[in-house]
């Protein structure tokens, strides 16, 4: 009977499975739609919002980051809020604020006006041109999905995801993510410059007479059950080892440091890193059909794992060295088993 | 779970076997070493027969040991999968299934991955995980067990080194403990190698099959100590021995080996080379001569430009070829007259004897002289003195320039007659068949003369073949002195008793009473004490030197009484020699020299110095010879500076 009852429950969790991959088809197809190409920049967005965390997508000027933030939201029933970031834009824009409000009677009391944090998809378009003050308003939200002001805290909405996309900081009238900040992104993905091909897909639906209208295929319950589904992935320990390793490995002062760790890293990463690249492997190995977090999967996830979380040192960046090159590297470097 | 257990115990077996096989190839290579030990051990007479089959076995068993060690070295499960998901692109499907089905996992996701991996088995791929590889030792291996086997059933060297099919005489076999080998200093070690080589090369370049053999025993000699089967002290008995047999060491007979012939000495030895100096000069002049008169001579006779060329050379050896051949060729009417006229003038120059007789009448000269001298109460008049001085120094220089003209002459006179009669035998017939104004000389005729011919031309061969042999032989001789003066030389150095044995006999003897005034012969019997170069320490017998090896110096007693009589050198007066000299006082100009500048300039005018190869080599071999035979040179430099000349030496 008990095994009966437990084959049901199998079969119902693969049935499950199946759906879920059903539906995540059904929403990069939407996403499709209007986005030309950036598989690996769907794919990523999209594992970050099912593992919880928020992605920082860096490019530059007009290459559809805020067009796909935007289609994400469109396709997803969520609420979505967008904020501009300014040179001038001030934390109270960001978070809400207190104001005075008459009741008509003669009373006036402070109510909390909420900004365009409370939502659930929050769109930091070009994050690092505002002050470091205004980008820190950021930080509470991000993490613990709530914000105070004054004495209160108001929680967020949920699923409260963040989507910003930034400018390479070389560019002029930018202001770097501080550290702090750069480690609430699970991720931070660089969004490169389209094929030829792709160039004239997106020229066409552009220049038309109206863009490719989506809709709506999953609802913020149906996300989150994704997510908490995702969360009962297996890690093998062998696997979580190797993520612990490669997180290790960056770290130039420990023994387990990989060469090029030595050479060219001034920080590693956190333990952030590592637990980001596992929950991201568990959600890319249900997006997979599997129930089990591989290797490869957090092979696959080192470099927007962890590229933000990794600081070049004087030698490397005199060097021309990147980010990904030393992960490259470390990957190469630190045995899988 | 059990399928994918059974997959996973394939790959856990084959990655076994591999282990085993790795260790065991880690192991061959101590079980090598101590295979060739032992195999080395029993041909040296250390191991029996027993001790060898132990050693053997155990050899062999490690390697086996080893395999098993490794085979028994387990593979874990989870390696095994790990392997096999990367292999086969399962993404840890096999080993997640396996950890959730060992931690005892039942919830329905464990359930899923269990299915999830059997489902994924049809993909496994065993032979990718576990693939057979040739190990990276193995081919080292191999050649280590072929080196080996060749090493162990290879014979013995018996003798290195040699050239020819010359063997060398076979020596005793001495067994030596190792520190007979380790004595020797690396320096010696090394000189005593380059003295090896340089008669290996000297046996090589020398014809003669006595010289040959003879050089070839003196460095078996020399590689015997080297490889330790041979002690010092029978290797300089050995030496002792080949240096009494020496070529070129010949009695007043010629005969050569005789142990109890006085030992050539220095001006002997300057004037065989005087001699072969002056054969070859004459020789050279006379073809020159003979070639002169007729330009043509040489494209009808090709023959004889490769003899003038030879003798440019001082090939005597090729000149002696060239008149064979010669002798055996078919000569037409022309050559045949042209030859005649050749002959003729080199009979004529072979004859001139206008140096020879210059030289009698110089030396009867300064004999009756010196007779006068002695005769006279008085000594010389002032102008014979002149006269005797002047007949000396030319005399001098005429015998410097041109050697031992007599000797010369004397040994190709034979060669002069008989190309004088042939040049006039050749002569009559052709002008008898022109009188008879016969086209064609009479066949009778024809082959009397080409019989004269030949026999004319092996004379000549055969007395430049002798020549060549004795010049070969006393250079060989003179070569072969050297080496084995500089060999002792290495030996005794490196072995202190042997100096200090031959110190004390040379400084002990039969102690007698001074006789003489000098006071270390005095009547307290005088008393050798060596003493270090600095003579600090008197209680010491000998030290080495700190910079120029052991420096040996005597200190002795003086005698209580004077002496009797007196030693010939210490003379009351002039000394025979002085006593008809004089002093002359030379002026000379001073000047600063041409600067080099100067010298370019003159060169670039008048062309620098050029001369044949063989001749300048002959000349400056021998004054480097001259030079370390008068100075105190290092035995290992001097090796340097012959195996230097052997290297150059034209062939």
């Amino acid at each position: 009977m008990a095994d009966r009852a437990t084959d049901g429950a199998q079969a119902m969790l693969e049935g499950e499975i199946a759906c879920i991959r059903e539906d995540v088809a059904t929403l990069r197809a939407e996403i499709g739609k209007v986005i030309v190409g950036q598989d690996d920049i769907v794919e990523g967005v999209v594992v970050a919002m099912f593992t919880g965390g928020h992605a920082l997508l860096e490019g530059v000027p007009g290459l559809g980051k805020t067009k796909l933030v935007r289609t994400l939201a469109d396709v997803l029933h969520l609420k979505f809020a967008r904020v501009q970031f300014t040179p001038d834009l001030m934390p109270s824009d960001i978070v809400g604020t207190n104001v005075l409000v008459d009741d008509g009677q003669g009373h006036r009391t402070f109510v909390f006006q909420r900004g365009p944090v409370f939502t659930n998809i929050l769109l930091a378009d070009e994050v690092n041109r505002a002050t470091p003050k205004t980008q820190s308003a950021l930080l509470e939200a991000m993490q613990e999905q709530a914000v105070t002001v004054g004495k209160e805290t108001y929680p967020l909405v949920s699923p409260f995801f963040v989507l910003a996309t930034q400018n390479p900081i070389e560019m002029e009238g930018t202001y770097p993510l501080p550290e702090a900040q750069l480690d609430r992104f699970i991720f931070k993905l660089h969004v490169g410059f389209p094929t030829r091909d792709e160039m004239h897909a997106i020229m066409s639906r552009t220049t038309g007479e109206s863009d490719q209208a989506t809709q709506r295929v999953m609802t913020a319950e149906r996300l989150l059950e994704i997510r908490q589904l995702a969360r009962r992935c297996k890690v093998e320990w062998a696997v979580q080892d190797y993520a612990i390793r490669l997180v290790e490995a960056t770290h130039r002062d420990r023994p387990t440091a990989a060469e090029p760790a030595k050479r060219w890293l001034r920080i590693g990463a956190s333990p952030r890193g590592a637990q980001s690249m596992l929950l991201a492997a568990k959600v890319r190995a249900l997006l997979d059909g599997r129930v089990n977090a591989s290797r490869d999967d957090v092979r696959a996830l080192v470099k927007p794992a962890l590229r933000h979380r990794i600081l070049l040192n004087f030698e490397a960046e005199a060097e021309g060295v990147t980010t990904d090159r030393v992960l490259d590297e470390l990957v190469r470097a630190v045995p899988a088993s | 779970m059990a399928p994918i257990l059974k997959t996973v115990s394939h790959v856990r077996l084959r990655l076994r076997a591999q282990r085993a096989l790795l260790w065991g190839l880690t192991a061959c290579g101590p079980s090598l070493l101590l295979s060739a030990g032992a195999f080395a051990a029993y041909r040296l007479g250390i191991l029996g027969d027993a001790g060898l089959d132990v050693c053997t076995t155990l050899a062999w068993s490690m390697v086996g040991l080893a395999a098993l060690v490794g085979a028994a070295r387990g593979v874990d499960w989870l390696e095994a999968a790990i392997v096999l998901d990367e292999a086969s692109g399962l993404h840890d499907r096999l080993s997640t299934a396996l950890e959730l089905a060992g931690a005892g996992h039942e919830d329905e996701v464990a359930l899923l991955q269990y299915a999830d991996g059997l489902r994924s088995l049809a993909r496994a791929r065993v032979e990718a995980a576990a693939p057979w590889r040739m190990p990276r030792g193995l081919r080292l291996v191999l050649v280590g067990v072929v080196a080996v086997a060749l090493g162990i059933w290879s014979p013995l060297p018996q003798s290195t080194g040699s050239a020819g099919a010359v063997e060398p005489s076979p020596l005793p076999r001495v067994s030596l403990p190792p520190a007979a080998v380790e004595s020797l200093s690396p320096e010696d070690r090394e000189a005593l190698e380059a003295q090896a080589e340089a008669l290996r090369l000297m046996a090589k370049g020398t014809v003669d099959p006595n010289a040959k053999r003879w050089f070839l025993d003196v460095e078996h000699v020399v590689r015997a100590v080297l490889e330790g089967r041979l002690s010092k002290a029978e290797a300089m008995k050995q030496l002792a021995e080949l240096e009494k047999k020496q070529p070129g060491k010949t009695d007043g007979d010629g005969k050569e080996g005789d142990p109890n012939a006085p030992k050539s000495d220095k001006p002997e030895e300057q004037r065989e080379r005087m001699l072969d100096q002056a054969i070859a000069d004459k020789l050279e002049r006379a073809v020159e001569h003979a070639l002169k008169g007729d330009p043509k001579l040489e494209k009808v006779l090709p023959e004889l430009e490769l003899m003038k060329k030879a003798l440019q050379d001082r090939d005597l050896d090729k000149l002696a070829d060239l008149f064979d051949k010669l002798r055996n060729k078919e000569l037409t009417p022309e050559q045949r007259e042209r030859l005649a006229k050749a002959l003729e003038k080199f009979a004529d120059k072979l004859k001139d004897r206008s140096l020879a007789d210059k030289m009698d009448k110089l030396k009867r000269d300064e004999d009756r002289l010196k007779k006068q001298r002695d005769e006279t109460a008085g000594g010389l008049s002032k102008r014979d003195e002149d006269r005797l001085g002047k007949t000396q120094r030319e005399l001098e220089k005429l015998e410097r320039d041109h050697g031992d003209q007599g000797g010369a002459q004397r040994q190709l006179e034979r060669l002069e007659r008989e190309s004088r009669q042939a040049a006039a035998d050749l002569q009559r017939r052709i002008k008898e068949a022109h009188k008879g104004g016969q086209a064609r000389m009479d066949p009778k005729a024809e082959q009397e003369l080409r019989r004269q011919m030949k026999e004319m031309m092996g004379k000549a061969a055969e007395e430049l073949r002798r020549q060549t042999q004795g010049q070969q032989r006393r250079q060989a001789g003179q070569m072969g002195r050297s080496r084995i003066v500089d060999i002792k030389e290495i030996m005794r150095r490196d072995r202190p008793d042997a100096g200090r044995d031959e110190f004390e006999k040379r400084a002990g003897g039969d102690p007698k009473p001074g006789e003489g005034k000098d006071p270390r012969k005095g009547r307290d019997q005088g008393r050798f004490q060596p003493t270090d170069r600095r003579g600090e320490d008197p209680n010491r017998r000998w030290v080495m030197g700190t910079d120029r090896g052991p420096i040996w110096r005597l200190r002795m007693k003086g005698g209580e009484g004077e002496g009797q009589g007196h030693t010939a050198m210490e003379g009351d007066g002039e000394s025979a020699r002085l006593k008809g000299g004089r002093e002359h006082f030379v002026e000379g100009k001073k000047s600063d020299g041409p600067t080099r500048k100067q010298v370019f300039q003159g060169a670039a005018r008048k062309g620098f110095a050029r001369g044949t190869w063989g001749p300048v080599y002959g000349e400056y071999a021998d004054v480097a010879e001259e030079a370390m035979d008068k100075e105190h040179i290092p035995a290992g430099r001097r090796t340097l500076v012959r195996r230097y000349f052997e290297l150059i030496r034209p062939r």
